[in-house]
């Protein structure tokens, strides 16, 4: 809910940046601006380079970049300035491209701003088990270690590492002002 | 003495948003200070001073966020929390009188006049209206842990791509830290737990030992945490360690349905005189003519309706339900600890953060739900100890090393709370500004003393901005036009001062009347920007 006060701020701040942010293991929240400027000279090489004079679309391009880089899917985003993201697969990187997708007689994709690079968190327990078990002195003095290193203990049982739910949130004190 | 088979770390986060409004008279939501002051934090002090009275042993964990220092630490809010106590005392006086033929209420309304009595006799003259001395006092002798957060509470994980702005917040969080209690912090609280790498290496160049996460920032780690949540681990390359919340403990006490203070004995936090009694009666203890709470409540919860007929408090029995929750909640985390000493290789450690301000506020018996939870864990068993996690790692120095899952304490136990579709519209404008003030910061080498203010305040302004408070209060339904005035207002501030700074003619009147309404941090220095990665290296001077 926005409400108008005397300190509006830019609809626009006449630059060109995509920004990625994780919401959590299965979504991300993509926004971006992109200057009339970048876009027309974006739509003006496009054409050039890919000879045709074909509909010029902004684009949002997705990679998934964990092991390589692997292209995933492009979304349209006419007048849009953000998107929310959602995978299946959690423990991801990604990061994203937005251009002109040009058709013509060849299709080609022009880029206008690279995203930054985003991990989503792995969103339950890990398989590694492997354990180092060290002090803090050890961490930074590796030269100690296998001098005195503790020996790893065993792992608490797997229902432990599963039960997580969340709602034991706090309530927050700014939220509990009015009546019901 | 005998080892104990486990080890409970107590934690209370203290935190309000900054709210100071000193261009009005009266502010409606600065009352969220002063109802703290009355409900949560002087309860808190007494319940601390009773401790030490009768020499209980007791070691509790706590964070004190800057802007609530700031808060406490303010001449303007100390004057105007001892005018509003006072008028509270005259209000409930007037409550004795009206209850006069009502027994149950009348005496509920003398409890009032004591409870406000009580609480301007220590704020005034017990603590000479400084509470964060106060506070202090018990860390140095050694009962409290006082731990540091961030500049503004900012919710981290989603301040800034580029971390310049993460680190800005842990930077000047411990700067402020050790300027409130003259030491360094051992421990951080991340705002709402909200954790994710590289922030452990940015508390590992503050010096800072351990940070608290989610549950699942241990349970999710990489490898296993072979303990779960019952023991820290550290983070790879920083070696700080991270603790993580228990989860029984914690739904104990937060649960909306399982948790103690949903019981019907303790006291109803909705039913308020300030929307109960007859709006030209309560009017001039109203801030700005709006029904809002006042802080006489006069039921207890009753039963399962929200809406149902309430029936009068009763302090004996909502004291004694406490004392009982307080044994339960002992017994619980003995057969927890027992449990886990058959399985693990030493004595475990169960993390139970809460909020402070649920503490006497929401739940007005927690402070007593507390006093007799400390008194029974010293003296009616000895399974466990209370520690803070700075002991903890002092007796276990040997820990896993893995790499914490990125997680919040908040609703599904990530961000979703501060990106959505009723507040998302804010990262833009927070990065956006950000940026044009560490590209200013880069530019200006040697500023004449005015610019120097005016990026000193441009820098105020936009960590005001980040606090988590706006985007939390944009997510629910109440006051969300205030936190979206309070973001758009900090925002366009920044903005204007960087505009001004950049075209050379800086507005000093009107830099003169932000420094002074938004006074946080007096001694902030921008150059604690130049360290950003983003903000690039300086040349020496002549260079």
């Amino acid at each position: 809910m926005h409400t108008s006060t005397k300190y509006d701020l830019p609809a626009a701040y006449g630059v060109t940046f995509l920004t990625l942010l994780v919401r959590d293991p299965q979504c991300i929240f993509a926004f971006w601006e992109v200057s009339a400027d970048d876009r027309r000279h974006a739509e003006q090489y496009a054409r050039r380079q890919c000879s045709g004079d074909g509909q010029a679309r902004l684009v949002l391009r997705m990679y998934d970049v964990t092991n390589g880089e692997k292209y995933l899917f492009d979304i349209d985003v006419t007048d849009e300035q953000s998107r929310y993201i959602f995978f299946d697969a959690p423990g991801r990187t990604y990061r994203a491209s937005i251009g002109v997708q040009t058709e013509g007689t060849i299709d080609c994709f022009t880029v206008i701003a690279e995203s930054n690079t985003v991990r989503t968190p792995p969103g339950r327990p890990s398989d590694i088990m492997e354990a180092e078990w060290m002090s803090f002195q050890q961490l930074f003095h590796p030269e100690t270690v296998g001098k005195g290193a503790s020996p790893v203990p065993k792992s608490l049982p797997l229902h432990f590492f599963w039960h997580y739910k969340s709602d034991a949130y706090s309530p927050g004190f700014t939220s509990m002002e009015g009546s019901d | 003495m005998t080892e104990p088979a486990g080890y409970v770390s107590i934690v209370l986060h203290a935190h309000l948003p900054f709210i100071r409004h000193p261009e009005h008279p009266t502010f409606l939501e600065e009352n969220w200070l002063f109802e703290a002051i009355t409900d949560c934090y002087i309860p808190l002090l007494t319940v601390f001073r009773g401790l030490a009275r009768d020499r209980v042993p007791w070691r509790l964990t706590m964070s004190i966020t800057p802007p609530l220092a700031a808060m406490l630490s303010d001449s303007l809010l100390q004057d105007r929390y001892v005018r509003h106590i006072e008028g509270l005392i005259d209000l409930a006086r007037r409550e004795v009188d009206r209850t006069k033929d009502d027994p149950a209420f009348n005496r509920l309304a003398h409890m009032y006049v004591e409870r406000f009595t009580h609480a301007h006799r220590m704020f005034n003259d017990e603590y000479g209206r400084d509470l964060l001395s106060a506070f202090a006092l018990w860390q140095q002798k050694g009962h409290l842990e006082i731990i540091a957060s961030a500049a503004t509470h900012g919710y981290l994980p989603l301040l800034d791509p580029n971390f310049d702005w993460v680190k800005a917040q842990i930077d000047i969080g411990v700067e402020a830290y050790r300027r409130a209690f003259g030491r360094r912090p051992k421990g951080f609280w991340l705002p709402e737990c909200g954790y994710a790498p590289p922030m452990d290496e940015m508390l590992a160049a503050n010096d800072v030992r351990y940070f608290l996460t989610e549950s699942h920032g241990l349970l999710h780690a990489v490898p296993r945490p072979r303990h779960g949540v019952y023991g820290p681990i550290y983070c790879p390359s920083s070696g700080v360690a991270a603790f993580a919340r228990d989860i029984e403990s914690s739904k104990q006490v937060w649960s909306a349905t399982e948790g103690y203070p949903g019981d019907f004995d303790y006291r109803e936090f909705y039913r308020d005189i300030g929307y109960d009694l007859d709006y030209e009666y309560v009017r001039p203890w109203l801030k700005a003519d709006v029904r809002s709470n006042i802080g006489i409540k006069y039921y207890r919860i009753t039963g399962p309706d929200g809406h149902g007929h309430k029936k009068p408090y009763d302090p004996d029995r909502a004291r004694e339900k406490a004392a009982l929750h307080a044994g339960n909640f002992m017994f619980n985390r003995e057969l927890q600890v027992k449990h886990l000493r058959s399985l693990m290789d030493r004595p475990s450690l169960i993390v139970a953060p809460y909020d402070a301000e649920l503490f006497g506020h929401w739940w007005f018996e927690g402070p007593q739900w507390l006093d007799f939870l400390l008194r029974k864990i010293a003296y009616d068993q000895s399974t466990f100890r209370l520690a803070t996690p700075s002991d903890y790692l002092e007796m276990f120095p040997s820990n896993q090393v893995a790499r914490p899952s990125p997680s919040s304490w908040g609703y599904n136990g990530y961000s979703e709370v501060w990106l959505g579709g009723s507040n998302d519209w804010i990262y833009r404008h927070l990065h956006m500004t950000g940026q044009l003030l560490l590209d200013l910061v880069r530019q200006i080498d040697w500023p004449a003393p005015v610019v120097r203010r005016a990026l000193n305040q441009a820098l105020r302004e936009l960590l005001l901005a980040q606090s988590s408070d706006w985007a939390f209060i944009m997510s629910t339904d109440t006051h969300v036009p205030y936190a979206v005035k309070r973001t758009k207002e900090h925002l366009s501030n920044c903005q204007e001062l960087c505009r001004q700074i950049a075209e050379g003619h800086v507005d000093e009147h009107r830099l003169r009347q932000l420094e002074s309404r938004h006074n946080i941090f007096p001694w902030l220095d921008y150059t604690v920007l130049r360290q950003q990665k983003g903000a690039g290296h300086h040349p020496a001077p002549g260079a």
